[in-house]
């Protein structure tokens, strides 16, 4: 079993809980450990997937599309942003992990157990985020012009 | 608009799902916000919403504790 998470995906996980606050989000989710891992890109991880079109604004201006089109197929329209989940609660800075960020951290722990490797690294945390197969993450990805396969082969590049 | 649940990938019904609460998770918290602005009380906003004054303000209470709005719920 890995021993623990590397002080970069500590860190990316951090940066994702400073994302959600940012926006007034009441938990963080998985678009928020996304985001995290390009703004700031600060490794190789980051690039790969920059490279792929994904950064912030990008993955802000896909999440207001996907917003819309969950809404168009059952015939609501509205020209309103994405909202970030709840509602905050201000009782004190903490920060909770919604589902969809809960799910995607418990993935990495597999990811990186099947690595075989001691620390879990951004790499894992990356690939556990796009394999996400329900929950808005598929869409989000097509919005941005990619998808899982395509990310997970430019994180692990050629097997 | 009929919305023919057959029709509808599970995956992408369920996101739906997810955008309506969102959307109306959105429009009622600027909305409790424009109507304690006008002078509503608590208990109104919970009758309008169909659910009671605590629950509303549960909700929405803390968001929008100031001076103003605990003297507002005093008298709720």
């Amino acid at each position: 079993m890995p021993e623990r998470f590397a002080r970069d995906t500590r860190e990316k996980v951090r940066r994702a809980a400073e994302l959600a606050e940012a926006e007034n989000a009441s938990m963080v989710e998985v678009e928020h450990l996304l985001t995290a891992l390009v703004d700031p890109i600060t490794d190789s991880v980051g690039q790969h997937l920059n490279t792929a079109g994904l950064s912030a604004p990008a993955i802000r201006d896909a999440r207001d599309r996907e917003f819309h089109s969950a809404l168009a197929l059952v015939g609501v329209e509205t020209t309103r942003p994405s909202p970030s989940a709840a509602p905050r609660q201000r009782r004190g800075r903490t920060t909770n992990f919604g589902p969809s960020a809960k799910l995607a951290l418990e993935r990495t722990l597999s990811i990186a157990a099947e690595s075989g490797q001691r620390r879990i690294t951004t790499t894992h945390l990356a690939t556990a985020i796009v394999r996400a197969d329900v929950g808005i993450m598929p869409r989000l990805l097509d919005e941005l012009g990619t998808n899982s396969h395509d990310l997970e082969r430019r994180l692990l590049g050629p097997q | 608009m009929q919305i023919a649940v057959d029709d509808i990938d599970p995956a992408d019904g369920f996101r739906s799902v997810l955008a309506l609460r969102g959307l109306a998770d959105q429009l009622e918290s600027e909305l409790v916000d424009q109507a304690l602005g006008t002078g509503w009380s608590w208990a109104r906003i919970g009758e309008a919403l169909n659910v009671t004054r605590q629950a509303v303000q549960k909700k929405h209470g803390r968001r929008l504790r100031g001076p103003a709005d605990r003297e507002r719920s005093r008298h709720a």
